[in-house]
């Protein structure tokens, strides 16, 4: 069953939407006690960096999650930043069970990268089947994941420099964008990863 | 590369959806904003922003209920305004699935511009967006694009520029452009007023107001890529009898 992390914070209804559509069960998890029978883990997609952790760590979730090893975990935006080890938004570490660093946005180009963008993907990844690439997904963003080790990123998008748009570390992944609201794309997306 | 956002705009008062023209108290009856934002979505529209315009004129909250029976049948980004007056109103937004908080510049002056930082930080720059409901006054011949702030008791004109050197200072996602005199009027959308308004901000600007046709939109959605290009009565009418029939670019 999908779990998807409620840190008080982050668009969880929207996800919630997306599951019932593509009629999978799935449960909310605000602490460990809710992590009964979970194979998938979902971290939504919207807030600061801070407090997102903050929250992971009061609830106890932040200890939980970097021992479960046999989880598969979907990081979306501030979701896929906190799997990180830090990030340049905040001042508390991540959860680093994602090697990377999580920096600001550089470019000449208005931010934060606001809107529809397509996205290159240089090897097949079961994440992207059926995903129309050009088409691409809705981003909103001023920061944006630096990967360790570059052999974990499967997905870029431009926008006035190279964004990594997708990171996969095994049984670990994350996504720059919003599959919850970049429609068929998006819906698309999620099967995938629940299929994995 | 980025693409321009090509967005309806709907107005709430009370439950149910209106139409306005500049932005007086007369009212078009719209429909039912779930039964819009179902069809809205099934249209594929690139973002989708509500405001509801009786909220802060009255000092209330956001509803927070209709707004989430609302967020759970969108399946595009959506935007909100409307009665926001703290960082937890735009944390409860946000849970119902709002990824952008609008607040007007009237808003901020309400409660003092130290808001815009406690939204920053509480929901990210990235989801923070001010509304400048924009009018025009005729000075030595020239004209002069002034932002208006008003309340109960007063109505006060800022200077366009002024303003949005302000807001440079914060980093926010995005300026909605809000053209008052040019709204409901099916007039065409100020170039000038965007262009200025382009100079002076380095976030993301989205026009509202005045706009004609759907191909006007995709046209200025080009030239000026990549922006915000927001319209109701395009996206709401049709016909010369102004029929009710919701609609987007294909």
């Amino acid at each position: 069953m999908i779990g998807i992390i409620d840190y008080n914070f982050g668009n969880v209804s929207a996800l919630c939407s997306t599951l019932n559509e593509l009629d999978l069960n799935y449960k909310i998890i605000s602490e460990p006690n809710d992590m009964e029978n979970i194979s998938h883990i979902i971290m939504p997609g919207v807030g600061s960096f801070d407090n997102v952790i903050q929250n992971l760590v009061s609830s106890g979730l932040s200890a939980y999650l970097c021992q479960r090893k046999d989880l598969k975990v979907l990081g979306i935006c501030i979701g896929m930043h906190i799997l990180g080890d830090r990030s340049e938004e905040g001042i508390m570490p991540g959860l680093g069970i994602l090697p990377g660093t999580v920096v600001k946005l550089e470019n000449k180009l208005r931010t934060p990268h606001l809107g529809w963008n397509s996205v290159k993907l240089p090897i097949t990844s079961k994440l992207f089947q059926n995903v129309d690439l050009d088409d691409g997904f809705y981003f909103l963003h001023n920061y944006m994941f630096l990967s360790e080790n570059k052999g974990n990123d499967i997905a870029f998008t431009n926008y006035g420099q190279t964004i990594v748009s997708a990171v996969s570390d095994g049984r670990i992944y994350g996504v720059q964008f919003h599959p919850e609201k970049s429609g068929v794309n998006g819906k698309t997306l999620i099967k995938n990863f629940s299929e994995l | 590369m980025v693409r321009s956002r090509i967005i309806p705009s709907l107005l709430l008062k009370g439950e149910i959806l209106v139409k306005t023209v500049n932005f007086s108290d007369r009212t078009i009856y719209v429909g039912d904003p779930i039964n819009a934002v179902r069809i809205f979505s099934e249209l594929k529209v690139d973002e989708l922003c509500l405001f509801d315009i009786q909220k802060r004129k009255q000092g209330l909250s956001p509803n927070f209920s209709l707004l989430g029976k609302i967020a759970k049948n969108a399946r595009m980004p959506l935007c909100y305004g409307g009665g926001i007056r703290s960082a937890s109103d735009a944390i409860n937004l946000v849970n119902l699935g709002f990824e952008k908080i609008s607040i007007s510049y009237s808003g901020v002056q309400d409660c003092s511009v130290s808001i815009i930082n406690d939204l920053i930080d509480k929901i990210g720059g990235q989801s923070v967006v001010i509304t400048l409901d924009v009018v025009r006054i005729i000075e030595n011949g020239y004209t002069l694009y002034k932002v208006r702030y008003n309340n109960k008791n007063k109505m006060e004109l800022y200077d366009l520029d002024g303003v949005l050197l302000i807001l440079k200072q914060h980093a926010i996602a995005e300026i909605i452009i809000n053209d008052v005199d040019r709204e409901g009027g099916n007039i065409g959308i100020d170039t000038e007023l965007l262009e200025q308004a382009l100079k002076g901000i380095d976030c993301h600007l989205t026009i509202l107001g005045g706009a004609q046709s759907h191909s006007e939109i995709a046209s200025l959605a080009q030239k000026y890529s990549p922006i915000g290009i927001a319209a109701a009565s395009v996206f709401t009418f049709t016909g010369k009898h102004r029929a009710v029939l919701l609609n987007y670019i294909k």
